[in-house]
């Protein structure tokens, strides 16, 4: 035999693959993963560069859509964004809302995953009937707690005169607390989301550590500080995540239940943007409003990961 | 070639459209023009009856070529079957589309998406749409001086602009009205007597809440805050009450001290004293007619068309008890209305423009056997108004009043002929034809409720709600 000869095979088992490689292994950890989602990175970019591109260009422009000509103001639509009153008001309750929401949604889902979390009798039909909110569109969870609190022909007004506990139907839906309905609907509809992820991290904790725990004297508030709490502020920090950034770009809920009213109690920035965009076509300044939001939703988002990786860095 | 062409023009045998295509094409489309307007000039029109339907349209063609109407969410099974009669009628093709929640919004996008659309309903924001190029005038339509005959004068009113036809029929109405539940009515000592204005109104349902006969709030408003509800009844209300929000021109009018302010004014004393229900702020249409069938308000603002459903006894807890305010010297409700308009889509036939054209008249107007069909659907399906005098007197839509209309001994008056009265009165509100109205409402709404719920100041609103029209009014010049 003559000439370069190929390399020696090497076949490393990695889990339940088998890996042939025809060169002495060269790449890390890291790069096989920047490898493997290449593929999904070059659809991202197809799918999404042009629209964000677009939208930017947009926001650089005056344009109205029953008006001829597009005008480029550079920047004024984010200073005048920046400077309205509307809008600093819509970036109030935006921040109130997503603040409501994540906090209901967690306090829900962790209580309902530390119960269901214990053995008991039709444990699985309750764990299975939980995702039904979850299921359901937002326009049906909308319409469902629009009939729970009208003032008008709700089911709550009906339980509660019923039982006599009022005498008077109640607003649910008034400007000091229509944010707080709005918020408990949308948390109704996520918190199953919360469930199932802490039911998975509650569920690989030892049951040895408990015991151990009630041995030492630890009450339950100190066991779920030293032994719950460290397998779940994971999945905690992930979950406010989701939720936030659920919350932050709620429309739907909103339009269906209380339509940003009233007054504007319940205009959040979105819906500041659907009704300069989509009612008042005005465009331009609407996709200016758009990247405000899209900032200040990276920024959060941003920092949660920050504490979350500064967390297991420290942890390691 | 000119003078052929010319001569089929005047005799009916080509319509004007093509006409003058076929004269730009040859370059002589001035002379064309020219020449065609001092036939006419001569006493020489353009005969209507034959500007017409659309010739070499088979069946295969129509498969393949639908006309597509968007329409919204409110009876598809009325608009099916006239879509179904239509194409039985003239063995055409017709997609319907129901574009549910905001259906503004939706064809905006769909036109600017380049979506393919014949026919859509349209309301307020007609002219905006116009002047921005998406409708299609209907100036070409054959038997367009037979259909203005036929047509309510406030009607055809409200569907030209600048001398456009811009649409036909497809719903009128009046709003608000001052609806009256009269079995509370009685039990107040209000029997037979109704208020004569809104403030009066106001006046009786405080003075039945003292009564302690009531269930809840006195009075229901119509302030649904969505962009065909609460702005045109401040608007339609200050007009009621002898004030002016625009003039002519469009230019607001208004300020702190004028009529406009008292109408925001009494809604917030309104809303702070209980005597309307909290909720009035953020109530949908359905449930303003829920509400009023559920026999708990003395007064409510309903629609026109509306009191048959608040008089059915299958949606109805008082059916044959909801009466309204009658005319008295000042109108109650401005002319509402909805149009059947084509769409303005560059790219289609002649043919296609007139199959479109077609589609419109037969909804619009009359079908192949010259009747109402689709107003007469509306008229007895959902009571509502359809433009056409001759429709009412039709024996069996007459027969259907009988049905449900409140008897005089319960009302104190005669149901159908003060429903005339009314109607009589009510005009469209000229700021409709402003191309920055849908813009000034999406603020107004906000602006109005927050006034009502005390968030911001009377005086406040107003200083914004006339900001937001002279800042419109600049950047629309």
């Amino acid at each position: 035999m003559s000439g370069s000869q190929n390399p020696p095979l090497e076949t490393e088992s990695r889990g339940v693959f088998a890996v042939v490689r025809t060169r002495p292994k060269s790449l890390t950890d890291a790069q096989f993963a920047y490898r493997m989602i290449v593929p999904l990175l070059a659809a991202m970019l197809a799918l999404y560069v042009f629209p964000i591109g677009y939208s930017f260009w947009l926001s650089l422009n005056r344009i109205n859509l029953t008006i001829p000509g597009w005008h480029f103001v550079g920047l004024k639509n984010y200073a005048t964004a920046l400077s309205d009153e509307a809008v600093q008001h819509a970036v109030e309750v935006t921040v109130e809302y997503t603040l409501a929401v994540t906090v209901i949604t967690l306090l829900v889902s962790l209580g309902a995953a530390l119960v269901l979390n214990e053995r008991f009798r039709g444990r699985g039909l309750v764990t299975a009937l939980i995702v039904m909110p979850w299921g359901l569109s937002t326009y049906m969870a909308a319409v469902i707690w629009r009939h729970m609190v009208s003032q008008e022909y709700g089911l709550l007004n009906g339980i509660l005169y019923s039982l006599k506990l009022i005498h008077s139907y109640i607003a649910f839906i008034s400007p000091s607390s229509a944010l707080l309905v709005v918020s408990i609907a949308h948390s109704w509809q996520l918190a199953p989301l919360g469930i199932y992820f802490f039911l998975a991290s509650l569920s690989v904790i030892p049951s040895d550590l408990y015991r151990i725990a009630r041995l030492d004297g630890l009450g339950v508030i100190g066991r779920f500080r030293y032994v719950t709490w460290p397998y779940i502020r994971t999945a905690v920090l992930i979950v406010m995540v989701i939720v936030s950034v659920e919350a932050a770009r709620a429309f739907d809920v909103i339009y269906f239940l209380t339509q940003g009213g009233p007054g504007d109690a319940t205009t959040t920035l979105t819906w500041q943007i659907y009704q300069t965009t989509f009612v008042a076509f005005n465009i331009g300044y609407g996709a200016a409003m758009s990247y405000i939001l899209v900032v200040w939703i990276f920024v959060v988002t941003t920092a949660y990961f920050m504490l979350l990786y500064r967390k297991r860095r420290a942890s390691q | 070639m000119l003078y052929d062409d010319l001569d089929k023009l005047l005799t009916g045998r080509l319509d004007r459209r093509t006409f003058l295509r076929r004269m730009a094409v040859l370059g002589v489309a001035t002379p064309a023009t020219l020449a065609f307007l001092e036939a006419c000039a001569g006493g020489q029109s353009t005969p209507q009856g034959k500007l017409g339907p659309p010739e070499g349209v088979t069946q295969d063609y129509a498969n393949a070529h639908p006309v597509i109407f968007d329409v919204w969410d409110f009876r598809p099974d009325i608009v099916r079957n006239s879509v179904a009669e239509f194409a039985k009628e003239y063995q055409e093709n017709c997609t319907l589309q129901v574009l549910p929640g905001d259906y503004v919004t939706t064809e905006l996008n769909k036109l600017i998406g380049g979506s393919p659309i014949d026919m859509v309903y349209s309301q307020s924001e007609l002219v905006k749409f116009f002047k921005a190029g998406y409708i299609m005038s209907l100036d070409d339509i054959w038997g367009k001086d037979e259909i203005q005959k036929a047509t309510l004068p406030t009607q055809w009113e409200a569907q030209t602009y600048e001398g456009h036809l811009l649409g036909l029929p497809y719903f009128h109405s009046a709003k608000p009205m001052a609806a009256v539940n009269t079995i509370l009515a009685e039990k107040v000592g209000l029997k037979h007597k109704y208020p004569k204005t809104w403030p009066e109104l106001y006046q009786m349902a405080r003075d039945a809440m003292k009564t302690g006969a009531l269930p809840g709030p006195a009075y229901l408003p119509r302030w649904v805050p969505t962009p065909f509800e609460i702005t045109n009844m401040w608007i339609g209300e200050t007009q009621n009450r002898g004030g002016q929000v625009f003039d002519a021109n469009f230019n607001p009018v208004f300020d702190a001290a004028s009529e406009a302010a008292h109408v925001l004014e009494d809604w917030h004393s309104l809303y702070v004293d209980g005597i309307v229900p909290q909720s009035a702020v953020t109530i949908t249409t359905d449930e303003l007619i829920d509400g009023m069938a559920s026999g708990r308000f003395l007064f409510a603002q309903e629609e026109l068309y509306d009191f048959y459903r608040m008089n059915d006894p299958s949606r109805s807890l008082i059916a044959g008890h909801v009466g309204f305010a009658p005319f008295a010297g000042t109108d109650w409700g401005f002319f509402n209305y909805g149009l059947y308009s084509v769409i303005n889509q560059k790219d289609r036939s002649v043919k296609d423009s007139d199959r479109a054209l077609r589609l419109i008249r037969f909804f619009g107007y009359q079908n192949k056997d010259n009747q109402f069909w689709v107003a007469k659907q509306w008229a007895m399906g959902e009571n509502l108004g359809v433009g056409y005098p001759a429709v009412y007197q039709l024996p069996e839509v007459q027969a259907f009043y009988k049905t449900w209309q409140p008897s005089a001994d319960v009302l104190g008056f005669n149901y159908q002929a003060e429903s005339d009265v009314i109607s009589a009165h009510a005009h469209k509100l000229p700021i409709w034809n402003s191309p920055w109205y849908a813009d000034f409402n999406a603020a107004a709404i906000v602006l109005l409720t927050s006034a009502i719920t005390g968030s911001i100041t009377v005086s406040k609103a107003i200083a914004g709600l006339k900001q937001q029209a002279e800042s419109l009014i600049q950047t629309y010049a």
